[in-house]
């Protein structure tokens, strides 16, 4: 594992400081073969496999890097590493994607830090990796607006994990996972830490209220994009849930506070698929519905079971994925509004993409039934009935698309298909799932919920500004925090520095200073008034000195 | 001389020296100051490798100070002066020389009063080696205000218009604190008979007016230098007034002397005369932190911001010595050797980015979008000043903010909160340079970093890295 990792790390760290832009696309080729290569190289590793590196040894102070590889760890790098090699392979093919070879450097370093986010064993590697994640979700984004939000959720959630861990290690005493049980004992702080603990949380999941971040990434290239929602910080957050499970418990309102943010998330996910307009936006929102349930469907489960993180990784993946294909057939048309029509061009598309849906939902049921199996029909049946809306738009709806884009629409290339069909192979193998009639339920809810149209009404909220362009949150977060340090920030420069310390108390000694000195001159100018008024002042102030000596 | 083995007292003398053969060095017929510049770079490469050289001779994990040096000086009074380090002393020592290297680079191109600068700031290197290698009151106190004489100069020769004021304000300020420093030590010469050394100090018998007396007249002193409320105003207007990368650095490692007093002078275990002191200082210290996190936040001058941040962080440094605990001690040494380099590298890329936006009359809104390789090294010290694990400021900040959470949570969360507003600020500033739109709609670009400033930036950047990864991996066994 440790071999592997290490591999991995060599040729992201190379691929970015060898670029090459002549050869990016064979150089992009060559890492992801490599990386196949690790693939199946890991695969093989065995399903336990410890290994521990020493890192830190000072002052008490004892820290290994953790390689702890367990079958609930497998599945989650199992899946990283597929998505990562996937992504790789679409943009090598991405005629829109400018720098190949550091998308794909910078993907296997991200895998690397995900692979120790999941071994972890320690607070401090666990912290390292999530700021390391967050830098290279910074590097990922090559807009600079979507860079600038991402950057300050996340540094406001690492820094309030870095907070919660130092709180915890304040006390503890140990800075081993294992070791959380203990400070529940303790039992210090216990509101500040779950306060501190949500904010984190909430921010680095990019649950309700922080989801901000992820719709900014809709300016970036599909493939990109699509590979940030899957592989990023808010998959990072998911897994740090998963690792300080029994941090979570150390108060009262840490996990209902954390469910209700999972169902809000979910119904903004579908808020967004219905009412927003472009296309990219919906496939956040599909995004944003798996991360929410996901969550949900974890904590329902006391965090024992990653079967729900595996399920949003792919499954989510998987709808992006169409989105990709639906939008590159389109020639790159964002608008869901200037589309319509689109079967008469895409028939083998609609097809093809439907039933990998179906599956896709299918494959998600048949998984995460055991859990709670009316929460599970309730998702795939929204998830559902937003796809076919989705779907029933661009593909039967009234065509308000430009006759450039019809006359160009043209079926993805295979590549993208067998993509399609070995992510849901692999969905279904890692679980050994076996049909049933579900799959025949959930084709017939699709068809129905696609002949039916019953969500037709949203679509006059395409032409609304305030619903399209609104960013509620934002405003919200400039109101209640940036505007109020500012004017506080303000004040204290203008009034304390300015006006109290250099107006004040500075121009006062400093005219005091210039009067003393002016007095003096004048005391000692040679003249009879002043020997006068000196003789004069020694008496009264002997006169004083007896006085008080009295 | 007691002792023969004299290394400690080379690393003083080596800047003494490059001060000299820079006064001798001659300009080019040309006017190019090439020639002073190699001398002065000299010099403090030369005592890189002393100190390198040192860090082997130490034993790193030893607690108190070794390779002691001790000259008897007067025989009549009995007066010594002893040097040793340890490694919270090497390690700041190491700091500031690269942080020398780092800012010499940055005015390698300035012609004007090239001399001068490179000769003070020798100088100021010099005193401050002495002070950190200074193991008894009266080489303190030589050190201590002997770094006062090279700023007070380089601050005539490079500040703004208002020069004048903010020079009375600072010879003023710094003299108080130096008169009630020389009184404390009169009067503990008088009641010792003769001089002694720093780790004596606490076991040392007073009666507790004296006592009283001196806690307060040395802390009082060394706080002179730090810049907390409502003093730091004073230091903030001086710094700001300053348009010279190097002088600023020199003008916040003065900071360093007051934080370096601390380390040295505060008992192991508190004396009554200070405990309250103490506490009040802690409330003040923080507030102070958040004040001026607070306006670095709002101000839009970068050398403000940067002034803000070097504060929070000497105010969180202050308050991790007063814990009183060798953990945290060790840390902060650590901690510092990364944000002296950071500091320094952010500073001279500003004022290098200033420099360039005044020559061409450009505004510094995405300005740093046409040239990747400044972008790139300002964007990677950000990320490592905020707090990201690119350098040992993350690891060594999380241990000390841990033991300052465990002494007093409020006090460690406001700090937390000041060091998180700081942080965004930076940020903020960071993506105002980077804004690709506004870039288009000005057009502008500066001038990039040459091929050999990005390499050496980039070994920078290496060094930070590899601090992180083990703070003491230079340090070879022999």
């Amino acid at each position: 594992m440790a071999n592997f990792v290490l591999l991995l790390l060599i040729l992201g760290a190379g691929g970015n400081i060898f670029l090459n832009k002549r050869l990016e696309k064979m150089v992009s080729f060559i890492l992801s073969l490599l990386t196949l290569a690790g693939f199946y190289f890991f695969i093989t590793l065995p399903h336990r496999n410890f290994k521990t590196l020493p890192w830190l040894e000072y002052m008490g102070l004892n820290v290994d890097v953790s390689f702890v590889s367990t079958p609930q760890n497998k599945i989650l790098i199992l899946s990283l590493l597929v998505i990562t090699l996937l992504a790789s392979l679409l943009t090598i093919f991405d005629k829109k994607e400018e720098n190949k070879q550091r998308f794909v450097s910078l993907c296997l370093l991200n895998l690397v830090f995900f692979i120790l986010l999941i071994c972890a064993q320690n607070l401090l590697q666990l912290l390292i990796c999530s700021c390391l994640l967050s830098v290279l979700g910074f590097c990922l984004i090559d807009d600079i607006d979507a860079k600038k939000k991402f950057a300050f959720y996340n540094l406001l959630s690492d820094m309030a994990l870095f907070s919660v861990f130092s709180i915890v290690y304040a006390y503890v005493g140990s800075l081993n996972i294992s070791a959380l049980k203990r400070f529940d004992e303790l039992g210090a702080h216990r509101d500040l830490l779950s306060f501190l603990l949500l904010l984190a949380l909430l921010t680095k999941t990019a649950l309700f209220m922080f989801h901000n971040q992820l719709y900014d990434l809709s300016v970036l290239n599909f493939n990109r994009f699509s590979y940030l929602l899957s592989a990023s910080a808010p998959f990072s957050g998911l897994i740090i849930i998963y690792k300080i499970y029994p941090l979570l418990q150390i108060s009262d309102y840490t996990l209902p506070g954390l469910k209700v943010a999972a169902v809000l998330s979910l119904l903004c996910g579908f808020y967004t698929t219905i009412m927003i307009d472009n296309i990219k936006e919906k496939t956040i929102g599909f995004g944003q519905m798996f991360y929410a349930f996901a969550l949900f469907m974890f904590l329902c489960t006391s965090g024992q079971n990653v079967m729900p993180l595996f399920c949003l990784l792919i499954g989510g993946y998987i709808i992006s994925l169409l989105f990709y294909g639906i939008f590159n057939a389109s020639s790159f048309e964002v608008l869901v509004s200037k589309t319509g029509g689109f079967i008469s061009g895409l028939k083998i598309c609609f097809l093809v993409f439907s039933i990998i849906f179906i599956a896709d939902v299918f494959c998600t049921f048949s998984l995460l039934q055991n859990i709670n199996i009316f929460c599970v029909s309730l998702f795939c049946a929204l998830l559902t009935l937003a796809f076919a809306h989705v779907m029933r738009q661009i593909f039967f709806g009234f065509s308000c698309a430009d006759e450039r884009v019809l006359a160009m629409l043209k079926n993805p290339s295979v590549l993208l298909f067998a993509i399609l069909a070995f992510l849901l192979f692999f969905m279904a193998e890692m679980q050994k799932i076996s049909l049933s009639l579900v799959l025949l339920y959930a084709a017939l809810f699709y068809l129905f919920c696609l002949w039916l149209y019953p969500l037709r009404l949203s679509k006059k909220y395409y032409q609304s500004e305030n619903i399209q362009q609104s960013d509620v949150f934002e405003d919200i977060f400039d109101f209640v925090i940036v505007a109020p340090l500012t004017i506080v920030g303000r004040v204290l420069w203008l009034l304390v520095d300015f006006i109290l310390i250099e107006r004040t108390v500075i121009n006062f000694l400093r005219k005091t200073t210039a009067y003393l000195v002016l007095a003096a001159r004048k005391i000692n100018r040679f003249s009879l008034a002043n020997f006068l008024f000196l003789i004069i002042l020694a008496f009264v102030l002997v006169f004083v000195a007896v006085l008080m000596r009295k | 001389m007691l002792n023969t083995f004299s290394i400690l007292s080379l690393i003083i003398i080596v800047p003494l020296m490059g001060m000299l053969f820079t006064l001798l060095a001659k300009e080019a017929e040309d006017g190019s100051t090439r020639n002073i510049f190699n001398v002065a770079l000299f010099s403090v490469v030369a005592n890189i490798v002393l100190i390198l050289r040192i860090f082997m001779l130490v034993d790193v994990y030893k607690p108190g100070l070794q390779l002691t040096e001790t000259y008897n000086w007067l025989e009549n009074p009995d007066i010594n002066i002893v040097f040793g380090v340890d490694v919270l002393s090497l390690m700041l020592i190491l700091a500031i020389h690269i942080a020398y290297i780092i800012g010499f680079i940055g005015v390698r191109n300035e012609v004007n009063k090239q001399k001068p600068l490179m000769v003070w700031s020798l100088l100021f290197l010099s005193m401050l080696n002495g002070l950190f290698v200074s193991a008894d009151i009266f080489s303190f106190y030589i050190f201590f205000e002997g770094a006062l004489l090279p700023l007070f100069m380089l601050l005539g020769m490079f500040g703004d218009v208002k020069r004048r004021e903010y020079i009375n304000r600072f010879l003023l300020y710094s003299m108080l604190g130096a008169i009630i420093f020389f009184i404390a030590m009169v009067a503990l010469f008088n009641h010792q008979g003769g001089m002694f050394e720093l780790q004596q100090l606490s076991k040392l018998k007073l009666t507790s007016r004296l006592e009283y007396f001196i806690w307060l007249a040395i802390f009082v002193s060394f706080l002179f230098r730090i810049p907390i409320w409502p003093f730091h105003y004073w230091i903030a207007s001086t710094n700001s007034s300053i348009r010279n990368s190097m002088v600023f650095l020199i003008s916040m490692m003065l900071p360093l002397s007051g934080l370096y007093g601390f380390v040295r002078f505060l008992p192991p275990s508190l004396p009554n005369a200070l405990y309250y002191g103490v506490m009040v200082l802690q409330i003040v210290a923080v507030i102070t932190m958040l004040f001026i996190a607070l306006i670095g936040f709002i101000n839009k001058d970068r050398q403000y911001k940067i002034f803000a941040y070097i504060t929070v962080y000497y105010i969180m440094y202050l308050l991790g010595i007063l814990t009183q605990n060798n953990v945290v001690l060790l840390n902060i040494a650590y901690s510092f050797f990364s944000f002296l380099i950071i500091i320094t590298s952010l500073e001279v890329l500003s004022a290098y980015i200033a420099k360039e936006n005044e020559r061409l009359g450009f505004f510094d809104d995405g300005v740093l979008c046409g040239c990747p390789r400044i972008a790139f090294i300002y964007s990677f010290m950000t990320l490592a000043a905020i707090g990201l694990p690119l350098s040992s400021l993350f690891l060594n900040n999380f241990l000390i903010l841990s033991n300052l959470l465990a002494v007093n949570i409020k006090m460690g969360m406001v700090m937390l909160t000041a060091l998180m507003i700081m942080s965004a600020a930076l940020l903020r500033e960071l993506f105002r340079l980077r804004d690709v739109e506004k870039c288009a709609v000005a057009g502008h670009e500066i001038a990039d970093l040459s091929k050999g400033k990005f390499v050496f930036m980039l070994f920078i950047c290496f060094i930070l890295l590899m601090s992180f990864i083990k703070p003491l991996w230079f340090v070879l066994r022999v």
